[in-house]
C-alpha cells in the first residue's frame, strides 16, 4: 500500500518539475513575443501563476517523504533513545492529522468552488477548481507520509542519495 | 479581549507550537485553524482556503523557483567551480577569499532580484557546496550567504521599496529605490571586514593556503577569459530588465536560459543535470513556498482580530523623545515580522504609520529606508524568518539550529549599520539628492 | 454628533487601503451617513486588504464572516460580472436607479447571497492614458499598454498591444521602458508615482468607474426595517456626493500631475470620438463572456435607456 503512495508521490513530483520548466519557457516565450514581434500574449502571466500553485502542491508530498519540511528541532534533538522516538511518533501524527484536516477543508471548499462555477480573476478566466484541486491533493498526500512515519519512524530517515536532490 | 492579551496568547502559542519540533507548516496550519474555529466556526473555511490559494498563485513567487533553478544549473555545470578556480588565480593570496567572491556574488544578485529568500536559496543551491567542498566554515558561510542575500530587498530591483513607495504619499519611489544602493554597499563593505577579521583571528576558518605560485599575466588573463560566460547568466537577468526587455520576474527566467548556454560553454550541460535541477527547484521552492503560504493567514488573523491595529494605534497615541519614538517604530516590525508576512505588515502599517512620522517630522526617505532595512532583519533574525528558511531548505544537511547561529552576527552587524544610518542620515539622502 | 453605545455594529470588508482615494473619500464619509440616518443605531467598522486580501474579498462577505463589502465589481468577476457591466453605464445616479438598473443589478446579487446597497462613481469620467511618449497621428500603434481585460479591446482597436501585468510591476516596467503606457484611473496615479516615470497624459479622458457597498443578504433581512432604510439611504445619498465629490479631486489630481512636470498629448479627433463606444463596447464583452445572459439582460435594460453603446 505504501507502494503506491511512493509511485503517486513520485508522479505528482515528476509532473511538479515538468511544471517548473513550463514556467521558464513560457517566460522566455512572452518575453520574445513581446519584445521582438510586439505581439505580448494574454495569457502568460495567468498561466504561470496558476502552474506556481500547481507546482508548488505537487511537490510538497515528495518534501514529505523525504522527511524535509523545515521544523525547528532544537528541542526533540535534545532528546534521547525512547522519548526521542515517542516525541517524533506524536510529532508525525499531530502533522498528519492538521494536515488531513485541512486538506479535508480544502476538499469541500474546491466542490463549492466547482458547483458555483467560480472562475479565476485572470484574463484567461479558467474553472478556479482546477488549480484549487491542487491544494488537497497535495494535502492528502503529505497527510499520508506523515501517519506513515507515525506507525513506522524508520521510514522517516531518508538515506541523503534519496532526499538529497 | 484587550489587543494586548490577543496579540500575546497568539504569539506565545505559535512560538510554542513552532518549539515542540513540529513542522513549521504545520505550527502555522494548526494555530490559523484554531483560531478560525474559535472566532467564526467553519463559515471562516473559505477564506482560509483563499489565503492558500493566493499565496501560492501570486507572481511575485515566481522569481522563488527560478532563481534556485539558476543556482541548480549554475553548479552542476561546473560554473561555480570555475569562477572559484578563476578567484584563486586572481586573489591567491587573500585568505578566505570564497567568503569575499560569496559576498560579490550576492550584492550582484541583490542588484538582480529583490527577494531575499530567491537569492539566499540561489546561492544555498550553487556557492555553499563548492565552500563546503573546498572545506570553508561552515557556519561563517552559511553567514556570508545570508547576509549577502538580505541585501536584495535593500538594493534595486525591490518588489518592497515599491510596495512602501506607492503607500507613502510623500516620497519619490524612484528616489526611494535609489536610497538603498549606498547602505546596501556599506553593509557589504561591513561583512566583508568581519569576515577579514574573524579569518585573521582564526585562520582555520579558510582551508590551509595551498603553495602560493605567481601567476603569469597570461594566466591571469585567461582567468579573466573563463569568467566570462558566466557574465551571460548577468546579463540575461540585469541587462534585460535595464534595457526594458523584461519584467524583473520574467528576467529571471531568462537568467535560467543564462545559466543553461553557461554550461553549454563549459560543455557540461546534459539533460540529466536540467531534470535532477528542475527536481531540486520544484521541491526546495515548494517546501519554502509551503511556509510562506501557511503563515499568510496568521497574520491576517491578527487582523481581523484588531491586535495589530490595536498595537500601532497604542504606539500613536504616545508622546515621547523622538529617538525613543523612532526605536519604537523599528522594533514593532523587527518583532511582528517573525511571525507574518511582510507584505500583510505593510498593507497595515503604512497608513498608521504615517501620521505618526507627520506628527514627529522625520525625513520620509531616511525613515522609509530604514523601515526597509529593518523589515529585512526582522526576515533573518531567529526563530521564525523566510531568508532563514530559504537557506535550510536549500542546505538540508544544516541544521536548523546551526542557521539560527549563523544568523545572529549578520542580524548584529545589520542592526550596528541601521544605527549608523539613522544617525548618519546623509548615507541615506546624498544619493537620492542628487536625482 | 451622533454616538450611541447601544449601536449595532457592522464589520465591513474594504478592497482598498484606508488611504487609497476610492476609500478615503467614499468609506468614512458612508459610515457617517449610516450613523446620521439610523440616528446611532447602526455603525460600521472598518477591516482592510491586510485582513482578507482584495480579490478574495466576495466569499467572505457571501459566507457572513463578514457583514458587508466594499469593492469593485472587477475583483469578484470569476464569480459574477454583471456588477462589472455598471461600468459601461452612463454615471447619472438618479437615472440608473428610474431606469431600473440599480434593481437589476441587486436582484442578480441577491440571487448569490449578496444585497447591493450603494455603487457610488469615482467622478463623471473614469480613465485615461498615461504615456511615455507623446502621440502621434496613428494613435497607441506599436505601444505596448498596460491594462486589465476590459481594456484590451480598446487598445487593440487603437493599433497598440495590450500587455496584462501586475499592478506591483507596472512602476519598474515603465521606468526601463518595458512598457509604454498604461491605462489607469483619473485618481491614484500619483499615489503610485506614475508622474516619475511617464511624463505625457492622453486626452481625452473616457469610461467611467465606481465602486460598490454590498451586504451579506441574511445580515441585510435580520435588520429592522428602520436599519434597511437608513442603509438605503446613506447608499443613495453617497451616490449623489461622491460624483462631484470625485470631480473636484480629479481635478486636484489632474494639477497634481501637471506640478510634476507631466505633459497632455491629444488623440486625433477621429480617434477622440470613438473612446467612449470603444471602451464600453470592451466593457460589455467581457462581462457577457463571463455572466452571459444577465449581463445581455442589463446591457439591454441599459441601451434602451439611452445609458450605453
Ligand atoms: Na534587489
Ligand atoms: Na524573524
Amino acid at each position: 500500500m505504501f507502494r503506491l503512495l511512493d509511485v503517486l508521490t513520485r508522479a505528482a513530483f515528476y509532473l511538479s518539475a515538468v511544471l517548473l520548466l513550463a514556467i521558464t519557457l513560457i517566460y522566455c516565450f512572452e518575453i520574445v513575443s513581446r519584445y521582438f514581434f510586439n505581439s505580448p500574449t494574454v495569457w502568460s502571466t495567468d498561466t504561470v501563476t496558476y502552474f506556481l500553485g500547481a507546482m508548488t502542491c505537487l511537490a510538497i508530498p515528495e518534501v514529505a517523504r523525504t522527511n524535509r519540511h523545515i521544523a525547528v528541532t532544537v528541542f526533540v534533538d535534545a532528546m534521547h533513545g525512547k522519548s526521542k522516538e515517542v516525541a517524533q511518533r506524536v510529532l508525525h501524527l499531530t502533522a498528519g492529522v492538521v494536515a488531513g484536516g485541512v486538506a479535508w477543508i480544502a476538499l469541500s471548499e474546491t466542490l463549492r468552488l466547482y458547483k458555483s462555477g467560480i472562475l479565476t480573476l485572470g484574463t484567461i478566466a479558467v474553472p478556479k477548481w482546477w488549480i484549487s484541486a491542487f491544494i488537497p491533493l497535495g494535502l492528502a498526500l503529505l497527510t499520508l507520509h506523515y501517519l506513515r512515519f507515525a506507525i513506522d519512524p524508520t521510514a522517516a530517515h531518508v538515506p541523503a542519495e534519496q532526499g538529497g536532490e | 479581549m484587550e489587543w494586548y492579551w490577543t496579540l500575546s496568547l497568539s504569539l506565545v502559542l505559535l512560538f510554542a507550537l513552532m518549539a515542540t519540533g513540529l513542522p513549521v507548516f504545520a505550527a502555522f496550519l494548526l494555530a490559523n485553524i484554531s483560531g478560525v474555529l474559535v472566532t467564526v466556526g467553519s463559515r471562516g473555511f473559505g477564506m482560509f482556503t483563499n489565503s492558500l490559494y493566493e499565496t501560492i498563485t501570486s507572481e511575485s513567487f515566481v522569481t522563488i523557483p527560478l532563481f534556485i533553478l539558476m543556482g541548480e544549473v549554475l553548479f552542476r555545470s561546473g560554473s561555480v567551480s570555475v569562477l572559484s578556480r578563476a578567484v584563486d588565480v586572481l586573489i591567491g593570496r587573500v585568505r578566505g577569499r570564497l567568503y569575499l567572491l560569496t559576498l560579490s556574488l550576492s550584492t550582484i544578485f541583490g542588484a538582480l532580484s529583490g527577494s531575499a529568500v530567491a537569492v539566499a536559496a540561489m546561492l544555498g543551491r550553487s556557492v555553499l557546496p563548492q565552500m563546503t567542498e573546498e572545506g570553508y566554515d561552515e557556519r561563517l558561510s552559511n553567514m556570508t550567504i545570508l547576509g549577502g542575500a538580505s541585501l536584495a530587498p535593500i538594493i534595486p530591483p525591490s518588489l518592497l521599496v515599491i510596495v512602501i513607495g506607492s503607500l507613502v504619499t510623500n516620497v519619490s519611489i524612484a528616489g526611494l529605490l535609489v536610497a538603498g544602493v549606498v547602505p546596501g554597499i556599506i553593509l557589504a563593505v561591513i561583512m566583508a571586514i568581519y569576515i577579514f577579521i574573524r579569518v585573521s583571528l582564526d585562520p582555520s576558518l579558510a582551508p590551509a593556503q595551498e603553495h602560493v605560485v605567481d601567476h603569469s599575466l597570461g594566466d591571469r588573463a585567461k582567468a579573466v577569459l573563463s569568467m566570462l560566460p558566466f557574465g551571460i547568466v548577468i546579463f540575461s537577468v540585469m541587462g534585460l530588465i535595464l534595457l526594458g526587455i523584461a519584467t524583473p520576474s520574467e528576467a529571471a527566467a531568462a537568467g535560467v536560459v543564462g545559466a543553461v548556454l553557461t554550461a553549454c560553454v563549459y560543455r557540461r550541460f546534459s539533460l540529466a543535470m536540467l531534470w535532477a535541477a528542475l527536481r531540486s527547484g520544484a521541491s526546495i521552492s515548494a517546501m519554502i513556498l509551503m511556509i510562506v503560504a501557511c503563515s499568510k493567514f496568521f497574520g491576517q488573523l491578527l487582523a481581523f482580530f484588531g491586535a495589530t491595529t490595536g498595537l500601532i494605534n497604542a504606539m500613536g497615541h504616545l508622546s515621547i523623545d523622538p529617538w525613543l519614538m523612532l526605536f519604537i517604530l523599528m522594533l514593532v516590525p523587527l518583532i511582528l515580522c517573525m511571525f507574518i508576512d511582510q507584505f500583510a505588515f505593510l498593507l497595515l502599517a503604512i497608513p498608521l504609520y504615517d501620521p505618526i512620522i507627520r506628527t514627529y517630522g522625520f525625513e520620509p526617505m531616511w525613515f522609509w529606508t530604514l523601515f526597509l532595512i529593518t523589515l529585512t532583519i526582522g526576515s533573518l533574525t531567529p526563530p521564525f524568518g523566510y531568508t532563514l528558511f530559504a537557506l535550510k531548505g536549500a542546505a538540508p544537511h544544516v541544521s536548523i539550529s546551526e542557521v539560527y547561529r549563523s544568523a545572529w552576527p549578520v542580524v548584529a552587524i545589520f542592526i550596528a549599520s541601521l544605527v549608523l544610518f539613522a544617525l548618519v542620515p546623509v548615507f541615506i539622502t546624498w544619493l537620492p539628492g542628487l536625482l | 454628533p451622533v454616538d450611541n453605545a447601544s449601536a449595532e455594529t457592522l464589520s465591513m470588508l474594504s478592497g482598498y487601503a484606508p488611504t487609497f482615494a476610492w476609500y478615503r473619500e467614499i468609506g468614512p464619509r458612508f459610515i457617517e451617513l449610516v450613523k446620521e440616518e439610523s440616528k446611532g443605531d447602526l455603525d460600521i467598522r472598518y477591516n482592510g486588504p491586510d485582513t482578507v486580501p482584495t480579490f478574495e474579498q466576495f466569499q467572505p462577505v457571501q459566507s457572513g464572516v463578514f457583514d458587508v463589502l466594499f469593492t469593485h465589481p472587477a475583483y469578484h468577476s470569476g464569480t459574477t460580472s454583471v456588477g462589472l457591466a455598471i461600468d459601461a453605464i452612463a454615471v447619472d445616479p438618479v437615472k440608473r436607479r428610474e431606469a431600473g438598473v440599480f434593481d437589476y443589478i441587486d436582484k442578480h446579487y441577491q440571487k448569490r447571497g449578496m444585497k447591493l446597497i450603494s455603487a457610488p462613481s469615482t467622478g463623471t469620467k473614469g480613465f485615461r492614458f498615461y504615456l511615455r511618449e507623446p502621440l502621434k497621428d496613428d494613435a497607441l500603434k506599436g505601444r505596448k499598454i498596460r491594462g486589465t481585460v476590459s481594456y484590451h479591446p480598446m487598445i487593440k482597436a487603437l493599433g497598440g498591444a495590450p500587455v496584462n501585468m501586475p499592478v506591483s510591476e507596472v512602476y519598474t516596467a515603465l521606468q526601463r521602458g518595458t512598457m509604454d503606457g498604461a491605462a489607469w484611473g483619473l485618481t491614484g496615479a500619483s499615489d503610485l508615482k506614475f508622474y516619475e516615470v511617464a511624463k505625457y497624459m492622453a486626452d481625452p479622458v473616457f469610461g467611467q468607474v465606481g465602486v460598490m457597498i454590498m451586504m451579506n443578504l441574511e445580515r441585510w433581512n435580520a435588520l429592522k426595517p428602520a436599519q434597511q432604510k437608513a442603509m438605503l439611504e446613506a447608499g443613495r445619498k453617497i451616490e449623489l456626493e461622491s460624483l462631484a465629490h470625485f470631480d473636484k479631486l480629479q481635478a486636484e489630481e489632474y494639477k497634481t500631475l501637471i506640478g510634476h512636470g507631466v505633459q497632455i498629448t491629444k488623440f486625433s479627433d477621429a480617434d477622440a470620438k470613438r473612446l467612449e463606444a470603444l471602451w464600453s463596447n470592451g466593457v460589455w464583452e467581457v462581462a457577457e463572456q463571463v455572466s452571459g445572459d444577465d449581463a445581455r439582460g442589463l446591457h439591454n435594460l441599459a441601451r434602451k435607456a439611452g445609458m450605453t453603446e
